[in-house]
């Protein structure tokens, strides 16, 4: 497939939108589950002592 | 079946149990889609080359769709049987739902430029999915403008209950009313309207959409029974002060 060609490029940035679109999503969903973790591993500490 | 996902220990589970599995089949089949989407299926005799946007442009549309169902059912099961997963389980739904359904209407306006001759128009099915996209928002606004996770629970079921209304609207718009956007060609009665060359890539991105969003909504739900937990325990420790 020629990218460069102008129907290319109108595939391009739908596929790029698509896949930073959908990174995001899941880096989202993983810091909040990373920071979720932490945050509960903390306060299971402070409530132990 | 649906009492016992309702203990939260016995979903966690389940869900660490499946996960792992979950996000290799994801990978694979995004792997597979892209080579049949990008190298192996032929252009349009018609559309040329522009025919390859359609391979994510409708599995994002189906799951806009199908997420918003999901949600719905998800409301009518907390609602009639006060499952305490049901409400965690359309909550986590609702920003996903969202991504794909700004992935549907951004890569259809991508789509309709060189096609159309336009980026967007008011046409039925256009119209109906925007709809859709601000019922995902509705929704997401609803569950942030209540400190009371009941209260907003409440509300939030009602948004998705009355919005499943649309669904139907967004699937038929095309056959009720004529619209620039082109009728139905792959779920329709008399069969796929489609060459196998393109229908098979076709369907293994929508497989791997459909995975993708097993994982992130399992791992969502993870995250909201953590924050649940989390919510109590800093009551418990304020209670205890």
């Amino acid at each position: 497939m020629d990218w460069s060609s102008t129907h290319g490029s109108f595939v391009a940035v739908a596929y790029s939108l698509s896949a930073l679109t959908l990174l995001a999503s899941v880096i989202v969903t993983l810091r909040r589950k990373k920071r979720l973790a932490k945050a509960l591993a903390k306060i299971s500490t402070a409530t132990d002592q | 079946m649906i009492q016992a996902f309702a203990n939260p220990h016995r979903f966690l589970k389940i869900s660490h149990a499946v996960l792992p599995f979950a996000w290799g089949a994801t990978v694979l089949c995004f792997a597979l889609g892209l080579y049949g989407a990008l190298i192996s299926s032929p252009a349009d005799y018609q559309q040329g080359e522009t025919v390859r946007i359609m391979y994510v442009h409708v599995p994002a549309a189906w799951m806009a769709l199908m997420v918003y169902v999901l949600m719905a059912v998800a409301s009518a099961i907390a609602l009639i049987f006060r499952h305490p997963l049901a409400d965690a389980a359309a909550k986590a739904a609702a920003p996903l739902g969202a991504a794909y359904c700004f992935l549907a209407l951004a890569t259809g306006a991508v789509w309709g430029k060189p096609m159309w001759g336009t980026w967007w128009v008011w046409d039925a099915r256009l119209t109906s999915m925007f709809v859709l996209m601000l019922l995902y928002l509705g929704y997401i606004a609803v569950w942030r403008a209540f400190e009371d996770p009941h209260r907003a629970a409440a509300l939030a079921r009602v948004v998705a209950l009355v919005g499943v209304i649309n669904i139907p609207i967004v699937k038929f718009s095309v056959d009720w009313w004529n619209t620039l956007h082109q009728p139905a060609s792959v779920i329709k009665m008399k069969g796929p309207a489609i060459d196998s060359s393109m229908l098979w890539p076709l369907l293994v991105m929508a497989l791997a959409y459909i995975l993708l969003f097993l994982c992130l909504h399992l791992t969502a739900l993870e995250n909201e029974i953590m924050e649940r937990k989390l919510r109590a325990l800093r009551l418990k420790s304020i209670e205890a002060r």
